[in-house]
């Protein structure tokens, strides 16, 4: 015998067995009820389990990009290091216009390869103009570049200009020589210390290694110095 | 220097340019030197140091050594102060120091006042060491003439 067991609560059996209407449709309520309530109970089970694993997914997902960004610029830094030339206590020996010899320093050089008359980028570069001369100009900085083919060196943070004559130091943060005339010029502020006193100004340029220099201020920072009573 | 007391002299500028071989400085620009009570503003005001120019090209050389000349030049206004007395101040169109004789002539239409006093004339030396200072005449139609005008202090009659 094939007993057929049904649900309490199945759609098709009529509990009410010719109960008054009012009770049917009670019934039906009470079954759409279940209904809702069986349909919720399923998305809730399903956000429980896919709410965690997108969590993990988006968790790996940003993992995957910082190891693959890290990759890439390791592999930029080994590319740009297998194609550029490092050169250690480096040294550029040159003359200007006038013939006066300059020699430019560095801790260390390094030069795109394929780039002959290249950028150079130096570190703790120093810079002597006028070498053959009894007292010539020492620039040195903690980084700069050397542009051969247009023969500007460009130093930049701790720039310290030490005028041979008089023991004059200039302190600032940036300085551009042009090695074909020996101009050496920056646009931020310079202090200067020496024997004879002190000076600061916005900007600078001196000229024909020391022969002329200018000094400049901007709106109400003025050039200010003082000047020591011999 | 610009005052018998001495001591460093502060100077200030929109521009300054240096020129190792003549050995002077030129401050142009709202110029003006400080020292002790003293204060000096112009257009430009040249320093010429000793020694100019025998240094040998490097850079900061114009601004070693000490100053034996200043010229003032344009707009020149110069303030003396001492203890106990009104400012004494003198206009004029140029003025020029010299340090071994330590005077200050100031040429041009040149104005001192001192409280309410004031002279005028066309050139004026002051000495810092004696304090002494000459007026010259200025040309009038009645030849090189000195004004000035003088209150008397009013002192109280003692009795």
């Amino acid at each position: 015998m094939n007993d057929v067991i049904r649900p309490a609560f199945d759609d098709s059996f009529d509990p009410s067995g010719g109960l008054s209407s009012e009770r049917a449709a009670e019934s039906r309520k009470a079954a759409a009820a279940v209904r809702q309530w069986r349909r919720r109970a399923r998305i809730v089970r399903l956000a429980r389990r896919a709410l965690p694993l997108s969590i993990g997914l988006i968790v790996l997902l940003l993992v995957g990009v910082a190891a693959m960004r890290t990759f890439q610029a390791a592999q930029a830094e080994n590319e740009a290091q297998r194609a550029s030339a490092t050169l250690v206590n480096a040294r550029f020996y040159g003359q200007d216009r006038q013939g006066r010899a300059f020699l430019i320093g560095a801790a260390t050089a390094r030069q795109m390869l394929g780039a002959v008359q290249g950028p150079v980028a130096l570190e703790q570069p120093t810079l002597e103009i006028g070498r053959d001369q009894p007292d010539p100009t020492r620039v040195r900085a903690d980084r700069g570049v050397y542009d051969q083919r247009t023969g500007i060196l460009t130093l930049h943070d701790d720039v310290r200009i030490n005028e041979g004559g008089q023991g004059f130091e200039f302190r600032t943060q940036t300085a551009v020589v042009d090695t074909r005339t020996g101009v050496v010029s920056g646009r931020s502020p310079v202090e200067g210390q020496g024997p004879m006193g002190s000076i600061s100004a916005s900007s600078y340029a001196i000229y024909d290694q020391g022969a002329r220099i200018v000094f400049r201020g901007s709106g109400d920072n003025k050039v200010r110095a003082t000047i020591n009573d011999p | 220097q610009i005052s018998g007391s001495g001591g460093p002299i502060m100077m200030g500028a929109d521009n300054l340019e240096v020129i190792d071989a003549e050995g002077v400085q030129i401050w142009s620009g709202r110029a003006e030197a400080t020292q002790g009570n003293n204060r000096m503003r112009a257009n430009v005001i040249r320093a010429y140091h000793a020694g100019g120019g025998n240094r040998s090209g490097a850079p900061g050389g114009g601004l070693s050594g000490d100053i034996v000349r200043m010229v003032a030049e344009g707009d020149v206004y110069f303030v003396s102060r001492s203890e106990g007395q009104p400012d004494q101040v003198i206009r004029g169109d140029q003025a020029v120091y010299t340090r071994d004789t330590d005077t200050i002539v100031v040429t041009g239409q040149v104005i001192m006042t001192q409280g309410e006093n004031v002279l005028t004339g066309s050139r004026l030396t002051v000495n810092n060491t004696t304090g002494r200072a000459v007026m010259d005449g200025a040309p009038t139609e009645a030849g090189r003439r000195v004004r000035g005008v003088f209150y008397p202090e009013n002192r109280p009659q003692t009795r």
